[in-house]
């Protein structure tokens, strides 16, 4: 099966790998708040939960290269609505919002039209 | 592409006599590699940068006192006969900068080893054209 977020799928043009940022505790020293002399730190809830994809769209022609590009890009202007995230197989994540997509220096212009990026879906608290 | 004994060898409006040898090897400059999380085996490759080296041995029957300089630029062209007649003759040509010349002692006479990069004229055009002999 293909990945998918909000049922559209963004990454199927090409190879792509799915992968999941830290996780855990949100831990802050307690010195930040202004006392240097405190030591130790203290948890204040759970990191948000960030799943990230890496991968490179493929397309035979420039416009069709924007295309992939700008589908991509759609899903992550403000407000930006959440939706379900599913990997290729099958594993999902629901409430995901598409907070930022990086693309790699260049667009790589060699048998096919491809470009290299990191997409990085958050979910919210309270999502 | 290799070609032993190339005739009418010049570069840069130069002519280059005594030529024995033009390798022109095309090699990745940048290689994309991608795999999946579908298994272990590369799933996608592409050579999006390329570039074309071309090495020329000259042999020379006298020391010389001027020789090609890395930086030049010109056009390198070279005729091949595949056959003792002039039936099938090309006519090979390319942009090209010099970047390495070398010389070594070889009996009486010496040799010079030269290595130039093709240039494309925009980026999609091979640099490497290859015509046959009007």
């Amino acid at each position: 099966m293909s990945s998918s977020f909000k049922g559209i799928d963004l990454f199927g043009s090409g190879p792509y790998r799915f992968a999941m940022n830290k996780q855990g505790l949100f831990v802050v020293a307690l010195r930040a708040f202004g006392d240097s002399s405190i030591p130790g730190s203290a948890a204040f809830g759970d990191l948000e939960l960030e799943v990230v994809v890496r991968g490179r769209l493929m397309a035979a022609t420039e416009a069709a290269l924007w295309v992939l590009r700008d589908a991509i890009t759609a899903q992550a202007i403000f407000p930006a609505s959440s939706g379900t995230l599913i990997d290729q197989h099958g594993r999902s994540w629901a409430s995901m919002t598409l907070v930022a997509y990086e693309e790699n220096d260049r667009v790589d212009r060699g048998r096919d039209l491809s470009v290299g990026y990191e997409a990085r879906f958050r979910k919210f608290f309270g999502a | 592409m290799l070609v032993f004994n190339p005739e009418k060898v010049s570069f840069a409006g130069v002519d280059w006599d005594g030529v024995e040898s033009v390798g022109v090897d095309r090699l990745a400059h940048r290689l994309v590699q991608e795999w999946s999380d579908d298994g272990a085996a590369m799933v996608f490759a592409d050579v999006p940068e390329q570039k074309v080296r071309v090495s020329l041995v000259q042999r020379l029957e006298d020391g010389a006192l001027t020789s090609p300089a890395p930086g030049d630029s010109g056009t390198l062209s070279f005729e091949v006969a595949r056959s003792g007649s002039d039936a099938g003759r090309v006519s090979v040509s390319m942009e090209a900068v010099v970047a390495e010349v070398r010389h070594d002692m070889l009996g009486k006479g010496g040799r010079r080893s030269m290595v130039l990069w093709a240039v494309s004229s925009d980026g999609a055009t091979d640099p490497v054209s290859v015509g046959s002999v009007t």
